[in-house]
């Protein structure tokens, strides 16, 4: 170890890789603070300390441990002398005191960290302790498995780390850029760490260099970085492009790539819209997003993005398909569902998105008709929400002018909406494998007794505005997993307090579970008017709300949120009454009433019955089909045997005369000896296959004990048969004729059970079950098992070019 | 044809045979003749129903054999195949080393067959003439008479051929494969059947004239005698000394019975795999990258004759892969060249030729492929 620990050159440069590859690495941390500048600074002096305490150790030769202790203690200290220098003595040796000061710091950072999503705003800069302390452990691991072990492959491991957190808690990853510079730091580093170790076996001997030259220590060098150049440099190209030039197209992909870089604290990015509407509703200012000019005379419901997926940890929006004719520039396709016959009216507006609002969905109300807007930017078709074709294409300053409706469509037409069709009513409801029974049960409780989906939808609505004893705060911390939900859902202490979120989150998803197409939207809710025709959406107007999906309408709109918050504005349409026949009628015609979108309603007797049936034939189905499956391996196990024995008789019923006797007697012969696995060559003559066949006889009676076991002699009887056959075959085969009458079927069959027989007296035990359930000759008739040889010296083609070339040597 | 010339053949000239010296040949001849036309005319007729002929040959072939086997002791297969070339109409060459019994094979053969026999001892000063024959001037009659050489023969040992000069070796190959000569403008047919034995020594090679290989492509065969086995040569020993085992061997055969017997071996049926099977052995020598030369179709056609004899032999009338298989390498083995690569590393045509016939698939798996 001490011998190892020498200094060269080289663990400078090392160590000071090292160090900048921990911190290039830890700049995918930057979004988790809208003010990265306050750790990463920091860091970055954190790295270096690490290197400069490491090369000064390294270089009076002190083992690897020791080295990473001094290293922990200096940078304890300094941590120590940040966070807690009034309580340490002089500001640097640790007391009692600035030990329980520097723990309050980092528990406090960890408490913050618990109630802000990222990215934690500039008012709560006690956030940043939790990233020094964890980025200064990482600079140590890396420092120590990079340059005190020299193993710098294994320094990946808490790159690794480090780069994962903010992957998996930020929505959408991290630039690419990021990625790049730390993918070619850690190469470089690795380069470096393979270099040393080369060196050590001593160096390459070149033109110019001498053997005695002790100075040198760059030349072996080249080789190596000319390579590693080349090999990380592509790497890394490829890592970053490779997923670019996929032909799927990931909404998250450019999002997420663009989200991380803004770190100015105005800006309200939106990436996923539901992970940053919390943020921006409980921030302090109230920033203004958009201005609308507008003949519509009461403007709401702006609309960004819809989440149309969920997994059980939260909505998301589903894949995007964006070709690009899918453009926004001009006349937009009818919204899915919407037939005419729905009153509505129509508006044009003039948005214009402020600067500091940036997204990269472009906030349209529904239905928009006609759309253009600058840039690239694309709807899809099931959703009608916008999303920036373009990398880098935010809505900051963008100013567009679109075409909408609004549409007024009634109770009763809801009411008698007709299903939604396959396409749009598979994935939207959809429902992860583990939805909580409650969540189902509650939904089906509160819509008990309502006719059709609509009042089932009415129903849950009232059920979250009013029934439920829901109340409105944005105290909760975000979230719209199944689990937030069932909590908000629940009665237990802390339930059914929350905002839109869960709102509209719970509303969907107990829509889908009643088989409604259901998905939320996000956007805004109800802008400020400032002029007469010209009003003002702002970051505390975010909001979100659940679509229903109606055949004939289209996505109608809900609102779940309690009055406290939406100014007490529902759809007019949820609470019109729906004219109704009836119910005798309904009654006596089920047929009519289980059609449309109305619910088949069955006499819950019945039901119940219905379901005691459905138990017991249930289990008499498993009974079944476990039968079923019996019976069927049974036949599977019977069917070689079966398969063999049905060849067998069709060969003979197939020979009509006594060559074909014979032909047929010789396959079964070959076949048979195929399933006993006794060698067959059929390259060779009649005469020598026989005789092969013949050593592998065994003794069919032992009345002659002295008698061989096996062999020609075992079985003469056998023997004699198939030199009778072979006979009978070379005449059938060469000869002129094999008249008539020169032998029977009877004798021929006679024959071939002689030889099979003994063929099978002379396999071992195991062969021969083998050969009885499982034949092999099955698989070679569906050549499989034997080789056909079309080689051989007298075919191939380039035997002519052989022949000419020999000849005129 | 053969009336019209083998009356011109004087018996005499028959009698003057080096080899059996003193015997009452002198009317076999004639008898031959006689009974040719009819002979082969009734195998034409019992083709369909050969069995009787096959017997016959079966006899006769078996007489010939144990004839044989009296004085070459322990080499059955040598003697199958002396018989089985003159069966199929063909000519034999014998290499081996010296003292091994190849004049004694060849005297032997010739002497249980009741024939006209000669010998021609080939030197470096044998003339074509010698063995064609040649027009001398009678003063009696004052006219040119022919004065047939020793070609004129049904069986012609030719002893060290290749010591004779290359002019008399191709005087003498040119009546094996013609089976007539001609002289002064005339020209003489040979009689049926017309067999030479050729031997050859391999070793001594100084001084000879090696048979060029479209001469050795008129042979049917080459076989080599090879060296007996221990008891073989202990009971050479027996018989050898006493007396000349040749002395006792009495004629089993005559030229007409086998005449007839090389009638029925031309009726013998050779299926069309079997001669696919012949076909794709030669053209596989042909494909071998060890070999220069390949069989030539001559080759072929002396390959299916020389099968169609062992068949007829073995008492079928049809032939086999078998027979085709098992004559491959003395039927087309003296024909082949191998490379320089192949004969550098010590691989003679034989093991080539083995390899070659062991790769080539039956004609009957290649069609079940197919």
């Amino acid at each position: 170890m001490r011998a190892r620990s020498d200094v060269r050159p080289q663990t400078l440069v090392t160590s000071l890789l090292a160090a900048l590859t921990t911190w290039v690495t830890l700049l995918a941390w930057t979004p988790f603070a809208e003010v990265p500048g306050g750790f990463m600074v920091p860091l970055l002096g954190g790295c270096l300390l690490v290197a400069v305490v490491g090369i000064l150790l390294r270089s009076v030769r002190l083992p690897a441990l020791l080295v990473l202790l001094g290293q922990v203690v200096v940078v304890f200290v300094w941590l120590q002398h940040r966070l807690a220098a009034d309580a340490a003595f002089a500001g640097l040796v640790p007391t009692p005191g600035s030990l329980r000061a520097m723990a309050g710091a980092v528990h406090a950072a960890a408490a913050v960290s618990q109630s802000y999503a990222a990215p934690v705003p500039a008012t709560a800069p006690q956030f940043y302790p939790l990233l020094i302390v964890a980025g200064s452990a990482a600079a140590l691991l890396v420092d120590f498995l990079a340059v005190g072990i020299r193993r710098p492959p294994l320094a990946g491991l808490p790159l690794l780390a480090a780069y994962t957190a903010p992957v998996s808690i930020l929505d959408g990853g991290v630039s690419w850029v990021k990625f790049a510079a730390a993918a070619v730091c850690f190469l470089f580093l690795i380069a470096g760490g393979e270099e040393e170790r080369l060196t050590g076996w001593g160096r390459q001997l070149t033109a110019g260099a001498s053997a005695i030259d002790v100075a040198g220590g760059v030349a072996p060098g080249h080789a190596v970085w000319a390579s590693a150049r080349k090999i990380g440099f592509t790497a890394t190209a490829l890592a970053v492009l490779v997923p670019v030039l996929l032909p799927t197209f990931s909404a998250s992909l450019f999002g997420g790539g663009g989200a991380g870089g803004h770190g100015n604290g105005d800006a309200v990015s939106i990436s996923n819209p539901m992970v940053d509407l919390k943020r921006d509703l409980v921030r302090g200012a109230d920033v203004d997003a958009i201005e609308e000019t507008t003949t519509d005379p009461d403007p709401s419901y702006l609309r960004i993005s819809v989440l149309d997926s969920f997994d059980g940890d939260a909505w998301r929006p589903a894949g995007r398909d964006i070709p690009s004719k899918q453009r926004a520039d001009g006349a937009l396709p009818q919204p899915p569902g919407l037939v005419s016959g729905v009153a509505s009216r129509t508006y044009t507006a003039r948005l214009k998105v402020s600067d500091s609002f940036q997204s990269r969905w472009l906030p349209t109300p529904y239905p928009t008709t006609s759309l253009k807007a600058p840039g690239d930017w694309r709807y899809d078709r099931s959703t009608m929400d916008f999303i920036s074709a373009a990398e880098g294409q935010t809505t900051a300053g963008l100013s567009y002018r679109l075409r909408s409706e609004v549409l007024s469509p009634t109770a009763a037409q809801l009411a008698d909406a007709s299903p939604a069709p396959l396409s749009v009513y598979t994935p939207n409801t959809a429902l992860p494998a583990h939805i909580p029974g409650y969540v189902r049960n509650l939904a089906r409780t509160v819509t008990a007794g309502r006719l059709t989906r609509f009042e089932q939808a009415v129903a849950l609505q009232q059920f979250f505005r009013v029934n439920g004893g829901f109340r409105y705060s944005l105290e909760r911390s975000p979230g719209n997993g199944t689990s937030d939900l069932l909590r908000f859902l629940g009665t237990g202490k802390g339930s059914r307090v929350g905002y839109c979120e869960q709102f509209a989150a719970s509303m969907a998803l107990m829509g889908r579970t009643l088989g409604i197409p259901s998905r939320v939207a996000v956007g805004f809710l109800r802008p400020d008017r400032i002029r007469a025709d010209t009003y003002v959406y702002s970051t505390h107007d975010l909001h979100a709300w659940p679509e229903m999906y109606f055949g004939g309408v289209g996505w109608v709109r809900f609102e779940p949120t309690p009055a406290a918050r939406t100014g007490g504005g529902v759809p007019s349409y949820t609470t019109q009454q729906i004219p109704r026949t009836p119910t005798t009628q309904a009654r006596s015609l089920p047929s009519a009433a289980a059609s449309a979108n109305r619910l088949g309603r069955t006499d819950p007797a019945q039901a119940a019955a219905a379901q005691q049936s459905g138990g017991t034939s249930s289990r008499r189905r498993v009974l079944l089909a476990s039968a079923g499956a019996g019976l069927l391996a049974v036949l599977l196990l019977l069917a070689p045997r079966a398969l063999r024995t049905l060849v067998r008789r069709r060969r003979w019923a197939a020979a009509r005369d006594p060559a074909g006797w014979v032909e047929a007697a010789w396959r079964e012969i070959q076949d048979t000896a195929t399933d006993l696995s006794i060698p067959w060559d059929d390259r060779v003559t009649l005469r020598s296959a026989a005789q092969q066949l013949a050593v592998s006889f065994g003794r069919t009676d032992d009345s002659d004990p002295a008698g061989a076991r096996r062999g020609p002699a075992a079985d003469p009887a056998a023997t004699a048969a198939l030199h009778r056959l072979t006979g009978l075959l070379e005449r059938a085969r060469y000869a002129r004729e094999l008249p008539e009458g020169t032998t029977t079927l009877e004798e021929v069959m006679g024959d071939v059970a002689l030889c099979v027989a003994a063929m099978r007296a002379g396999a071992r035990r195991r062969r021969q079950l083998l050969a009885t359930w499982a034949p092999r000759s099955l698989l070679s008739r569906l050549g499989v098992g034997r080789r056909t040889d079309a080689g051989g010296p007298t075919s191939g083609v380039g035997g002519v070019d052989r022949t000419v070339a020999s000849n005129t040597r | 044809m053969d009336g019209s010339v083998g009356g011109g053949r004087p018996d005499a000239n028959g009698k003057e045979d080096s080899v059996t010296p003193g015997q009452g040949s002198g009317t076999a001849p004639d008898d031959a003749r006689s009974t040719n036309g009819s002979s082969g005319a009734a195998g034409r007729s019992r083709a369909r129903s050969g069995g009787a002929d096959l017997d016959t040959l079966g006899r006769v072939t078996g007489r010939i054999r144990d004839s044989i086997e009296k004085v070459i002791e322990g080499k059955p297969e040598v003697a199958k195949l002396a018989l089985v070339v003159l069966l199929s109409d063909g000519h034999l060459l014998i290499e081996d080393v010296p003292g091994v019994g190849k004049t004694m094979l060849s005297k032997a053969l010739a002497r249980s067959i009741d024939c006209t026999v000669r010998r021609i001892q080939f030197t470096p000063d044998l003339l074509p003439s010698d063995v064609t024959g040649v027009s001398i001037f009678n003063q009696d009659t004052r006219q040119f008479e022919f004065r047939p050489g020793g070609i004129f023969a049904n069986i012609v040992v030719g002893d060290e051929i290749n010591r004779a000069s290359p002019k008399t070796q191709s005087a003498l190959l040119e009546c094996m494969e013609e089976k007539q000569v001609t002289v002064d403008g005339t020209t003489y047919s040979l009689d049926s059947p017309f067999m030479v034995i050729a031997t050859q020594n391999p070793i001594e090679m100084e001084g000879t004239y090696a048979l060029p290989e479209a001469q050795r492509d008129r042979f049917m065969a080459r076989v080599s005698m090879g060296y007996p086995v221990e008891a073989a040569e202990i009971a050479m020993l027996d018989t050898h000394t006493g007396a000349n085992p040749l002395d006792d061997l009495e004629p089993v055969a005559d030229a007409s019975e086998i005449r007839k017997l090389i009638d029925i071996v031309g009726q013998v049926y050779v299926s069309e795999p079997v001669q696919r099977y012949a076909v794709a052995i030669s053209t596989a020598t042909r494909r071998s990258a060890e070999l220069m030369l390949g069989a030539s179709p001559r080759a072929t056609l002396h390959l299916v004759r020389a099968a169609k004899a062992s068949a007829a032999i073995a008492g079928r009338d049809y032939v086999l892969p078998d027979d085709v298989q098992e004559l491959a390498v003395q039927v087309l083995s003296h024909r082949l060249l191998t490379t320089v690569e192949a004969s550098m590393s010590g691989r003679t045509p034989e093991a080539a030729l083995r390899q070659i016939v062991a790769g080539v698939p039956m004609p009957e798996s290649r069609r079940a492929a197919t």
